[in-house]
């Protein structure tokens, strides 16, 4: 999905390039028969149509720059981010570019799917251009020529997850300090925490599955700041799949780490009292979104930031039906940030662990849940792209296998069609605390009976088992 | 991070060029400090800068800078050294973290332009900054610029109280802890039944995201709801939810923060001429006002410390320029905007008249009137300060006023040196009615024959015994030359308008009695004391003429004859 308008491009050279981030987005996110999918690849298929191809066009990168038939294509501001996106595509699949034949004003639509599929998944091969190459091989896809490039070093999967786990704790201790700074000294700049949320997109761009798998996190004493951490996470998740510009997923990043600031106005007795709360109590609680928008103020932030970064926290207990907390008068619906917000919030809110609720939903229990309230609490198209990013068990979900096994869900590869999931597994360890034992993938089958090995049962609630999923993840091994 | 090649051996040669590359980078952020960055000076120093840099990347593939807190190095040869604090360059971009950055080639010009602008821009960093060289060159994305940062960046707000606390999380963090496990007996809350219901024995029936699929309308419906996201101006929205909040958490302190929040919204919107949202602002400050009445003085205060905020140079300085490009409807939005300012904006708005379309002037002049109306002082204070050039734009705008001050004010112009402002003044007065024929009478002996001529005819604008005896003065005194009959004409005409019974004597004894050659002789004062006694038209003043008419003295028969004659007889 593009993050912006179809006006940004002016020349043929930029509509065509435009098209193919379009259809190259659609496809890293969506499946074959979606329709946004198929949508992007007929408008590819119009722009060749219009472009009555004569001669071959390449699409290259050269010295860090973009040419499309020996056009560079401008670093224009709002071309900046598609560009990027699409270098870091090329680059990481050490591809130097596509020269397209006319023949492509031939070829069906399943056919360029079935290529641009392959160009999407190369990414995971060791060596993906010779993959690439290999899977074109025999004129199979007559139309395009793979040009090979220079693989860039990609950051190890190890590097990698030290980064995202990094950040994590950073973010959390940005969000600490300013809570602390703001209580203490009445203001607090927000430098730390927009660095932990470029970082954080970074990591979003690297592995969109190992970021998310962050949100799993969970730590039951210091609930405030993880949760905090989390939205901002899952926000940034599902912000980044429907296309927002990097400036506004940066927006909304700090709005997810600050949307509980106002928590800090809250007696800590009432935060993480165990039972149910006093009438007084609620009405205090159901103060803090109006308290965050306070805190926000107070920060030391351009006016510009703050103008995007208020209303969403303001907003993120209040339902698309406008009912919900505070109660105001919107003249408007919820801005999209504070309807992300809301999903984000709540389902990190009943996937944790509090005070008053000593048990929380397994990741598609809340999905389940949520999808209840789609259209009265939750925006139902928010809701159905947030429920297609998690997946039926999302990374770090805690599963039940028939083999009597137990555990966390590592990744979907894409060899295996992206539908069976790797597993790490666990068993007990000296102290009755779980530890990870071998991983094995769920689309494994029995050479003998050529059935699944193991088959998932349920998902189980990580918090019930002291199980932190996340940490499995980070500490695991992907090859 | 893009390494050298490593067959190039480093060489005092190389180390010198990126010495001298480093001397230029120096040169520009000095520059940048210094001009704006459209001048020469900056545009040649980048120029020099990208030229030397382009050089030295025809031949390598980058340019590696490793960072220590008072040292650049290249190779671990030290390029460029300077003093471990605020403002240097080597200790910024440590102070931010930077371990390494790298210029590759492909480097543009515009590229070059951004890096130094960043590095001028974050060299020093205030308390409370909200970013640093790290987070720009994030956000500029310069395809041709790698750095690698670390995140444990040095505080410049000084320490806070918290400990790393997370960092000792981490480290105790494993992954089944396996201990405090929490039950799963459900146990409800209210914040829980605020959400969707949570039970712990509750049967779902579980979706399958795998067969969700977006619909095309749906797709379309969420890029649209993006785009408009990337596009909207929040302003309105963010301005209710002040208000709401306001209404919740009347305190001195979230007012105080809400309303800064407000001056800087419409310094903004000032800037950009949007009138619209300007509007919205002052609406929103307009509804928080009458709210705040009820919350207290405190309240009623910063109200009034916002107003005076928004009436200072350095705010409405942002209304000086820009207005060729406002559209027409804009203009009269603008009208009601300025309204909504304190009187104490006069000063800056009467500054501006100068400077802006007549369009605007026109606008300018009728809210600066408007609030002169709520309070007079600060225009006493305008008027005060203001030079000729000024006076001369703001004394029209007294005609539109009302009351005592602004009408003394206005005489007092009418007696300045400047002939302008004098007659200004005048027509000013006439304009308003202001009738003060005693305070202006040193007007009838004006240098300015038009202003002598147009007070005159002020005078004439009613009966009146002061108008009177001035102009019978002026006429008995005041030695008309010939060449300037028209002016004595105009004032025996006035004395017509403005006199009585009170002139009729003086008016018989001029059209009558002279000297006795005179009176065969046609004179100008006998004929304009004729035309008097015609406008006086009374019995007596008709009765003088007729006498005069019949007269045996050909210049007085002549001079009464004349005025009944039709004109151009």
């Amino acid at each position: 999905m593009a993050g912006g308008p179809l006006e940004m491009q002016s020349t043929w050279e930029e509509a065509l390039f435009y098209d193919l981030f379009r259809m190259i987005q659609s496809i890293r996110i969506h499946q074959d028969n979606n329709q946004l999918v198929k949508l992007c690849l007929t408008a590819f298929q119009d722009t060749v149509a219009r472009l009555d191809l004569q001669t071959d066009i390449t699409v290259q990168i050269c010295d860090g720059r973009f040419f499309v038939q020996g056009e560079k294509i401008q670093y224009r501001k709002e071309l900046l981010r598609l560009i990027n996106g699409m270098l870091q595509f090329f680059q990481r699949r050490a591809l130097e570019g596509l020269r397209i034949h006319p023949a492509v004003k031939e070829i069906s639509q399943d056919e360029l799917l079935t290529f641009m599929r392959l160009l999407v998944q190369c990414e995971e091969k060791t060596d993906p251009s010779a993959w690439l190459l290999e899977q074109a091989k025999d004129e199979r896809f007559p139309w395009v020529t793979v040009l090979k490039g220079t693989e860039i070093k990609r950051r190890s999967i190890e590097n990698l997850k030290e980064k995202a786990k990094s950040t994590y704790f950073h973010a959390m201790n940005s969000v600490r300090d300013v809570a602390q700074r703001i209580s203490y000294q009445g203001y607090a700049g927000i430098r730390k925490s927009k660095r932990m949320v470029q970082n954080m997109l970074d990591c979003l761009a690297e592995d969109e599955a190992l970021f998310l798998c962050l949100s799993t996190i969970k730590d039951y004493d210091d609930y405030t700041y993880t949760h905090s951490v989390n939205v901002a996470v899952l926000s940034l998740c599902l912000g980044n799949r429907i296309g927002l510009s990097k400036n506004s997923l940066e927006h909304l990043g700090i709005c997810g780490l600050f949307h509980d600031l106002g928590k800090v106005d809250i007696p800590r007795e009432i935060l993480t009292k165990p039972g149910r709360l006093t009438e007084g109590e609620w009405t205090e609680m159901r103060k803090h979104p109006l308290a965050s928008v306070r805190q926000i103020l107070r920060l030391r932030a351009s006016h510009e930031v703050k103008s995007k970064i208020l209303l969403a926290p303001f907003e993120h207990h209040v339902k698309f039906n406008l009912s919900g907390y505070p109660k105001v008068d919107l003249k408007k619906d919820v801005s999209l940030f504070g309807r992300i917000l809301q999903i984000a919030d709540v389902y990190d809110a009943i996937t944790s662990v509090r005070a008053y609720r000593d048990h929380a939903l397994s990741p598609d229990q809340a999905i389940s849940l949520m999808m209840e309230g789609s259209g009265t609490d939750f925006d139902p198209v928010l809701l159905k792209v947030f429920a297609i990013m998690m997946g039926t068990y999302p990374v770090g979900s805690l599963l039940e296998l028939d083999t009597g096994e137990m555990g966390v869900v590592l990744d979907y590869p894409m060899q295996t069609g992206g539908s069976r999931p790797r597993v790490i597994l666990l068993e007990k360890g000296e102290h009755g605390a779980m530890k990870s034992a071998e991983m094995v993938s769920l689309a494994e089958k029995d050479s003998e009976s050529g059935a699944y090995r193991r088959n998932i049962v349920k998902s189980l609630n990580p918090a019930f088992y002291g199980i932190q999923p996340s940490a499995f993840i980070l500490q695991t091994h992907r090859s | 991070m893009t390494q050298p090649s490593p067959a190039e051996q480093p060489s005092k040669d190389l180390h010198s060029a990126i010495r001298s590359i480093i001397s230029s980078l120096l040169l520009a952020i000095k520059m940048f400090s210094l001009y704006a960055e459209d001048h020469s000076h900056c545009q040649k120093a980048v120029d020099r800068l990208h030229l030397e840099l382009e050089d030295f990347l025809k031949k390598r593939e980058a340019l590696v800078l490793e960072v220590s807190n008072n040292q650049l190095l290249y190779r671990g040869e030290v390029v460029h050294q300077g003093p471990a604090k605020d403002g240097e360059l080597a200790f910024a971009l440590f102070r931010d973290g930077i371990m390494s950055l790298a210029l590759t080639q492909g480097l543009e010009r515009e590229e070059t332009l951004i890096f130094v602008r960043i590095l001028e821009r974050y060299r020093s960093l205030p308390t409370g900054a909200e970013g640093d060289i790290v987070t720009a060159f994030w956000e500029a994305e310069l395809p041709h610029l790698e750095y690698q940062a670390v995140d444990n960046i040095l505080d410049v707000d000084g320490p806070s109280d918290s400990s790393d606390g997370s960092q000792d999380w981490l480290r105790s963090m494993s992954p089944g802890r396996g201990d405090n496990l929490p039950s799963l007996e459900a146990q409800e809350s209210t914040e829980a039944s605020q959400q969707p219901a949570v039970e712990g024995a509750r049967q779902f029936v579980l979706t399958e995201p795998t067969l969700l699929q977006l619909t095309a309308e749906e797709a379309r419906s969420l890029e649209e709801m993006v785009r408009v996201e990337e596009e909207r101006d929040a302003t309105q929205e963010i301005l209710n939810m002040l208000a709401d909040v306001f209404k919740e958490q009347q305190d001195e302190d979230f007012f105080s923060y809400v309303l800064d929040y407000m001056v800087e919204e419409l310094r903004d919107a000032f800037g950009r001429k949007d009138f619209d949202v300007s509007l919205q602002i002052l609406r929103t400050l307009n509804h928080i006002h009458r709210l705040c009445r009820e919350a207290g003085p405190w309240a009623v205060a910063r109200v009034r410390k916002f107003l005076l905020r928004i009436s200072e140079p350095d705010f409405l300085n942002g209304l000086k320029e820009g207005w060729a490009t406002v559209p027409s409807a804009q203009l009269a939005k603008a009208r009601e905007v300025l309204l909504f300012l304190p009187p104490d904006s006069i000063l800056q708005l009467g500054a501006m008249l100068r400077d802006v379309p007549a369009a605007v002037r026109t606008i300018l002049a009728d809210v600066i009137v408007m609030l002169a109306a709520r309070e007079m002082r600060p225009f006493e204070e305008l008027i005060e300060a203001a030079d000729e050039n000024l006076l001369i734009l703001l004394v029209p705008l007294m005609a539109k006023m009302e009351g005592e001050r602004s009408a003394k004010l206005l005489l007092k112009m009418a007696h300045k040196p400047s002939e302008k402002i004098r007659k200004e003044a005048l027509k000013a007065v006439i304009l308003r009615r202001l009738w003060a024929p005693k305070a202006l009478a040193p007007l009838l002996g004006d240098g300015s024959a038009y202003i002598r001529q147009l007070f005159v005819r002020y005078l004439s604008s009613k009966k009146n015994p002061v108008a009177e005896n001035l102009l019978i003065e002026h006429l008995k005194k005041t030695k008309f030359p010939k060449n300037n009959g028209d002016e004595l004409m105009i004032c025996f005409k006035a004395l017509g308008k403005c006199g009585s019974s009170e002139s009729i004597s003086f008016l018989a004894d001029t059209l009558l009695k002279g000297h006795f050659l005179s009176r065969f002789r046609d004179s100008l004062r006998r004929r304009g004391a004729a035309v008097a006694l015609l406008g006086l038209n009374s019995e007596q003043s008709r009765g003088i003429l007729e006498k005069a008419s019949q007269s045996r003295f050909p210049a007085v028969r002549n001079a009464a004859q004349t005025v009944y004659r039709p004109h151009g007889e």
